[in-house]
């Protein structure tokens, strides 16, 4: 969970913490969204359906999917 | 510094990567609407620098004239007093017509015209973008999901170009290059053992990397030496039937066992300059890392550790980095009026006007009334607009059922055609009928202002309640986004009562 929080400030450049979630920064708006998605992507070689990418729209969602993924 | 990016594509992305103030486009792909309306943002605004990328399937299939384009361009660029930088074409290499190379054809006259074009104003810069992409740059799942066409990689590659862009535009470059000997300038350590500076094998990369650095100084870059070695040892390697930087290349040879940070200090002090205007290149980690300790205004790049990789590593995250350039000599304005007689000959159509602009698109407006087809679309506008929204209400798909089935309300969606765009419903408002006719949300899509909607939406609202003779009035709250709306209603003429509040008597 840290190491995402940490992705996450580092790449948004906000300074987000585990409650954050899509809409509570202006950088963290809907493209905010994505292009954090194909950073996570990267980050963790992986791959998000559409699906995914839309529903987790908070930090702890967003871990969620990624302990999903065995990440 | 007041930055803009004039597209047809998505490039916001790029503010993810960028410390300027991004100044938002609302609409991408609004290009057009950007050069030829003279009141659209690029007029108005006085920005320092604009990124023009035009994405070239976008353009084809827009069918957009690239002489009219590029009048347009010079239109507005004849007053821009800032950073105009502008990007080439790069058509995707696989394409529909395969190696019948029509695409190609235009592209690469598309690219030529621009760079004839870049030419002729002095604060243009042609970015070269063809040639930095690589197959990591297009994505097409978040061009789906989200009309991103680029993947963080591009976005993060053209930011560090727009900045070094930026830095070379502003003169803001480093004045010296300051280089360690041993594994730096040639391989190996001299006096202990036979050096490798060659014209093959290993010996070539530091033969070649001191021709990069001989041209760099040609371009007026100051070289000086920081090395720990015995003064005539570092001196007898300089010395070196092959070697290509000699004795006299540099203007200060700091060659002692000093601490290697003093003898920065001393070099600046001598050339009388700062030491964050110096850039020290060491092989040695822990000497880059004491003097990043010491002088942390300096500026000390990590080395490659594949030494294979020494030139192209010097030349993208050193020259380009910290000695960029866009300065014309003399031969290049040479060069430069020969393009701008070429440019004036291809300088035949004249620019159109936005009305004949706008006459050209064959918009068509459609305003559907309480149509229950549409409820998940008017919500999500509601949800996502913030741009052109006089009153930012959020509504849920079970508040709009409501309003429509209500008969004191009205919802009004405005579905929205024109020659290049199909795009569905763009604009929603909901108005309640009481004494007052109220217009509770009045909202327009980002992508079709200045299209002249917004004023038909208003104007349909005035004639259909015109009958229950009764006074309109409108709200409007502001937000951090939507400051641009903040006139809609004085325009129009309503009269304003207070803060929030317009009216329009009957």
């Amino acid at each position: 969970m840290d190491e995402l929080i940490q992705i996450v400030k580092e790449f948004l450049k906000v300074d987000i913490d585990e409650n954050s979630k899509l809409g509570d920064f202006e950088k963290w708006d809907s493209l905010g969204h994505l292009n954090l998605f194909m950073k996570l992507e990267n980050e963790y070689n992986t791959k998000f359906e559409i699906d995914e990418i839309m529903n987790a729209k908070s930090i702890k969602n967003i871990y969620k999917l990624l302990e999903g993924k065995n990440v | 510094m007041k930055f803009y990016t004039l597209t047809n594509i998505n490039l916001d992305s790029l503010k993810l990567f960028l410390d300027y103030e991004f100044i938002n486009s609302c609409s991408y792909g609004s290009v057009l609407d950007d050069l030829m309306d003279k009141e659209s943002i690029i007029y108005k605004n006085k920005f320092d620098v604009i990124f023009c990328h035009l994405d070239f399937e976008e353009f084809v299939s827009n069918d957009i004239n690239i002489d009219v384009f590029i009048n347009l361009l010079d239109e507005f660029i004849k007053n821009f007093k800032g950073i105009f930088i502008l990007s080439n074409f790069n058509k995707q290499y696989y394409s529909i017509d395969t190696y019948q190379n029509n695409l190609l054809q235009k592209e690469i006259e598309y690219n030529q015209k621009l760079f004839n074009f870049s030419k002729y104003y002095q604060n243009i810069v042609f970015f070269d973008f063809k040639s930095l992409v690589n197959r990591n740059f297009y994505t097409s799942k978040y061009w789906y999901l989200g009309r991103i066409k680029y993947t963080n990689e591009c976005f993060e590659t053209m930011a560090k170009e727009i900045q070094n862009i930026i830095k070379a535009f502003k003169g803001n470059i480093k004045k010296v290059l300051v280089l360690d000997l041993d594994n730096t300038l040639w391989g190996g350590v001299i006096g202990e053992e036979e050096i490798a500076l060659s014209n093959d094998g290993v010996g070539k990369i530091y033969l070649d990397f001191q021709k990069n650095i001989k041209k760099l100084k040609e371009y007026g870059v100051l070289l000086a030496i920081n090395s720990k070695n015995n003064y005539e040892d570092g001196i007898s390697g300089l010395n070196h039937n092959i070697s290509v930087l000699k004795e006299e290349d540099f203007i200060i040879k700091k060659i002692n066992w000093n601490n290697k940070a003093d003898n920065l200090i001393e070099i600046a002090n001598e050339l009388n300059v700062g030491i964050d205007s110096l850039v020290f290149i060491d092989d040695n980690k822990i000497e880059r890392e004491t003097i990043k300790e010491l002088l942390p205004q300096g500026n000390v790049p990590e080395f490659p550790s594949d030494i294979f990789l020494l030139n192209e590593w010097f030349i993208k995250n050193v020259v380009y980095q910290y000695f960029p350039k866009v300065i014309l000599t003399k031969e290049d304005s040479k060069k430069h009026l020969q393009y701008k007689a070429k440019f004036k000959r291809e300088k035949l159509q004249k620019a159109m006007s936005y009305e004949e602009f706008l006459n050209s698109l064959n918009i068509k407006i459609n305003i559907l009334k309480d149509n229950k087809n549409f409820i998940t679309r008017y919500a999500q506008l509601t949800q996502k607009t913030n741009q052109f929204n006089l009153t930012t209400k959020r509504y849920d798909i079970n508040d709009i059922e409501n309003f429509i089935e209500n008969d004191n309300y009205m919802v009004l969606g405005v579905e929205y055609e024109d020659k290049f765009l199909q795009e569905g419903i763009v604009g929603l408002a909901i108005i309640k009928i009481d004494k007052e006719v109220e217009i509770d949300t009045f909202l327009l899509s980002c992508r079709i202002l200045k299209r002249g909607v917004e004023d038909k939406l208003l104007e349909y609202i005035e004639n259909i309640t015109k009958k229950s003779n009764k006074n309109i009035v409108g709200y409007y709250f502001e937000t951090k986004k939507n400051i641009q709306t903040k006139d809609f209603y004085l325009k129009h003429n309503y009269q304003q009562i207070d803060k929030n509040k317009f009216i329009k008597k009957v």
